[in-house]
């Protein structure tokens, strides 16, 4: 071992505090499922107010609500905003960034580590730390934040005096969160260009890895700007400026509410592509081991996710159209959103064409990614609706909205990490999972989302306005509780399938048969080394002779694939 | 390290300094004498363009970097302009 | 030769981790000031009055501190090339004419201060001070994270394992130069125009 590489963990703290990738991995893992875990419970209880407004809520309701266990609109708007808060910043961010991409990405480009394991180290305990507030946020005086997590002022900067302290400690939390984020980025940036194994050029990169770095660099550019706005409704609520306060409320003149929400969703849309890119990319690569086939078009995805990075910065005024915004800007923002389905096609028809007159195994990896390739389909058509003004008008604030992130975000990252999981799990712990109760398990879950997610556009199309403790109080909404019912007790149905995943989850961290490695018959070169891989990855540096999708292809011994750092003889 | 071999094609740190002393008192000048608002301002940005293009292409060395550097030096530049001129009709013409 | 010794001594793209980590930081901090200036340009266009800075702030003292700044960048640059040529006493005397340079600046950047909110200028008193107060304040925070630096680095100096490190005294004149970038555009758009 050389000087200055990793020294070998001794005692508790090393470990606990280690700077080796695969363990930071593993940190970020558990983190996430913690939180999403615990932001699932929010949906249980957002989902029971909507369908049993202000009834008690069994169980747990007296625990969390006091006397009578009934939720109070103060709380229900806690809910929600502390469900989309921690779902996006604490849990599919650590799942799939953290630790999907810090397990995955060294060992895919044949680097013993990242490139700066001291700041990978650092990124997660900011994110703890993150998370420490925000789970504190819930016990100070006023309670949790309230502003939604888009947390637009002038009510989230209001000093005080509407909302309590907990979104003081929201905006501190959402920034350590930002600051792990980018600290991150910076780093898989930094590994995928730099730390590449020789022979490892970009066009044999695997389609993960390049979505890592497509999502890192959004990450590095569009996080600043975010941690800009949240810094400034900071100083709003803490110093006494107004930046975004307007009117009576103001202490002095000039500040507009208007120019936070550009600058939250100058981010906010990257956002949705940071979270959803790493989804796409292992797709890719999940379609193509599991057709046997060479990834379709893997140039034009690429070029698709490149170009889907470029044109993610200039779109964000589609989330505004009914903020007043100047109607020359509503028209380019109506443009270029549109723009932005060419390339998501190009990706989508590359998915179809892997899949086309493959030799489809239904491992459970491949059910998850035929399930993401469905709700995205479905999903993204959703979206070219709320891209035109005149539609988005209509639906703009209602379920329908509410409907189309959360099936097409939510649902394809939900799958997406279930993917990932499924598919590295033998390399990460070096046992295999139950392939049959991941089946059951993706098959429950994906009738479930759809359950909750139709009966959503349901009541969107109804008109039914989100972020509403009850909204049955308006009289034309009469006819949809029953939807709102279906929905309440399809997300327990969802919740409860999720426990036959955690159970086999950490049932095979112990117990599951032990996992060869290279389980899936992958090209890649994470599965060259061990399962789990040894505390430098590579024993020696791999010299890369091929692409990452050489499947279909004859070997010796009867294999079908060319693993990436093989020489292929032409005889 | 390339900076040893390409340090030839860069200025050297006295004349930088020259420049930057020069276009510092100009900017200290021009708002002293009553030129109009426009003019001022359009004076302004060009030197202080001026100037940060002096430190970033010579003291930070970008001149003699490669592709890379340059291309990640370049790309939030562009961003944050294209993004500032956006909220131009929005923002900076409502009053 | 192990597989980190190939990863230090050939990154694929020709350009050390150290110093690509940097920019690609700076990128990010291009970004955060952006968002920050950029509010302030956008405010003040659509705001319906705003003080004349010369009239309101020390143009002269700033200006004296654009030059401390300045000179802070030049004793930089020369430090990075003794440290390149090996030359560490000198390295160390440019290192340590930064840092007085740098803390001169953030003494007479409280001195300014001082004359504002003397003046009743505050964070709270207007969008001007609000902007102000916030843009130069950001900005004082990194010549002081640079401060930290530069001071750990002069400590570090003193060590052998140094010797493999030389590089680190670029990388950190990267992030002061950018620093001194941040100011030269603030000096210009905030404070004179």
């Amino acid at each position: 071992m050389t000087p200055g590489a990793h020294p070998r963990p001794a005692g508790l703290l090393a470990r606990v505090f280690s700077t080796d990738h695969k363990v930071i991995g593993k940190q970020y893992l558990f983190t996430g499922i913690f939180f999403l875990f615990f932001a699932g419970l929010m949906a249980l209880l957002i989902r029971w107010q909507l369908a049993y407004p202000f009834r008690s809520v069994p169980l747990v309701g007296g625990l969390l609500f006091g006397k009578g266990g009934i939720m109070g609109g103060e709380h229900y708007t806690m809910l929600f905003t502390m469900h989309g808060s921690l779902m996006v910043f604490f849990a599919v961010t650590p799942i799939l960034i953290g630790a999907m991409g810090n397990f995955v990405v060294p060992l895919q480009i044949g680097a013993r580590d990242m490139a700066y394991p001291r700041l990978n180290a650092t990124s997660y305990w900011i994110l703890f730390a993150g998370g420490l507030v925000m789970a504190a946020s819930f016990f100070v005086p006023g309670g949790a934040a309230s502003a939604g997590w888009t947390n637009y002022p002038p009510l989230s900067s209001d000093r005080g005096v509407t909302l309590g302290q907990g979104q003081t400690l929201w905006l501190l939390g959402i920034v350590l969160a930002g600051t792990s984020t980018l600290l991150g980025a910076i780093n898989f940036v930094a590994t995928i260009l730099n730390l590449r194994a020789p022979g490892m050029t970009l066009r044999r990169l695997p389609l993960a890895t390049w979505s890592y770095f497509f999502t890192s660099v959004l990450n590095v550019l569009w996080v600043p700007v975010v941690a800009a706005a949240l810094i400034l409704v900071l100083l709003d609520r803490v110093a006494g400026t107004s930046f975004f306060l307007a009117g009576a409320n103001a202490p002095f003149e000039g500040g507009q509410p208007l120019l936070y929400q550009h600058l939250f969703w100058g981010f906010g849309h990257p956002e949705v592509y940071i979270l959803i890119l790493p989804v796409w990319g292992i797709l890719s690569d999940l379609l193509s081991v599991f057709s046997r086939k060479p990834a379709f078009g893997y140039r034009v995805s690429v070029i698709a996710m490149a170009a889907i990075v470029a044109v993610s910065g200039i779109v964000w005024g589609h989330h505004m159209f009914t903020s007043g915004m100047s109607p020359l800007l509503g028209k380019a923002f109506v443009l270029l959103t549109l723009a932005v389905s060419v390339p998501t096609a190009l990706l989508f028809l590359n998915w179809l064409g892997t899949l086309w007159k493959g030799s489809i195994r239904f491992e459970p990896p491949m059910v998850y990614a035929l399930g993401i390739v469905f709700v995205f389909a479905v999903g993204g058509l959703t979206g070219v609706f709320n891209a035109l003004q005149a539609f988005d008008i209509y639906i703009h604030d209602t379920y329908f909205v509410v409907a189309h992130f959360h099936y097409t975000l939510a649902a394809s990252v939900f799958l997406g990490s279930f993917a990932a999981i499924s598919y590295w799990f033998p390399k990460m712990f070096g046992r295999r999972m139950n392939a049959r109760l991941s089946v059951v398990h993706f098959l429950l879950s994906f009738l479930l989302l759809n359950v909750v997610f139709l009966a959503m556009f349901r009541m969107g199309i109804a008109g039914m306005p989100r972020r509403v403790a009850d909204p049955f109080v308006y009289e034309y909404l009469q006819p949809m509780r029953g939807w709102s019912v279906l929905a309440g007790w399809g997300t327990l149905g969802l919740g409860l399938v999720q426990l036959l995943f955690a159970w086999d989850f950490f049932r095979s961290l112990r117990a599951g048969p032990a996992a060869p490695a290279n389980p899936w018959g992958a090209a890649t070169l994470e599965w060259s080394v061990a399962s789990p891989p040894p505390p430098h990855n590579f024993e020696r540096t791999p010299r890369v002779a091929g692409g990452p999708h050489e499947y279909g292809r004859p070997g010796p011994g009867g294999r079908d694939w060319v693993p990436q750092d093989e020489e292929v003889s032409l005889t | 390290m390339n900076a040893a071999t390409g340090t030839a094609r860069l200025m050297r740190p006295a004349v930088v300094y020259g420049w930057l002393a020069v276009l510092t008192a100009f900017e200290l000048a021009v708002v002293r004498v009553p030129l109009g608002r426009g003019a001022t301002a359009s004076l302004l940005v060009g030197s202080a363009l001026a100037k940060a293009a002096l430190v970033v292409l010579h003291f930070m060395h970008l001149r003699i970097e490669g592709r890379i550097l340059r291309a990640i030096a370049l790309l939030p530049l562009l961003l944050v302009v294209a993004f500032v001129v956006a909220l131009i009709p929005d923002i900076g013409a409502r009053r | 030769m192990t597989a980190e010794a190939v990863d230090l001594e050939r990154p694929a793209t020709g350009v050390a981790s150290g110093k690509l980590g940097v920019w690609i930081f700076l990128a990010s901090e291009v970004m955060f000031f952006g968002a920050l200036v950029g509010s302030y340009l956008v405010l003040r266009m659509g705001s319906a009055s705003w003080p004349l800075p010369a009239a309101t702030l020390d143009t002269t003292l700033l200006g004296i501190n654009t030059f401390v700044l300045i000179t802070s960048s030049v004793t930089m640059v020369n430090a990075v090339r003794a440290a390149e040529r090996g030359d560490l006493p000198a390295m160390r005397r440019s290192l340590l004419a930064t840092i007085l340079l740098g803390g001169t600046f953030l003494g007479l950047k409280a001195f300014d201060y001082a004359h504002l909110v003397g003046g009743g200028i505050t964070i709270g008193s207007s969008l001007f001070g609000a902007c102000y107060f916030t843009l130069t304040g950001f900005h004082g925070l990194h010549v002081l994270g640079g401060l930290v630096t530069l001071v750990s680095l002069l400590l570090f100096s003193r060590r052998p394992a140094f010797a493999r490190r030389i590089a680190w005294i670029e990388n950190a004149g990267l992030y002061w130069h950018f620093v001194d970038v941040v100011w030269i555009v603030l000096f210009a758009i905030l404070v004179l125009l």
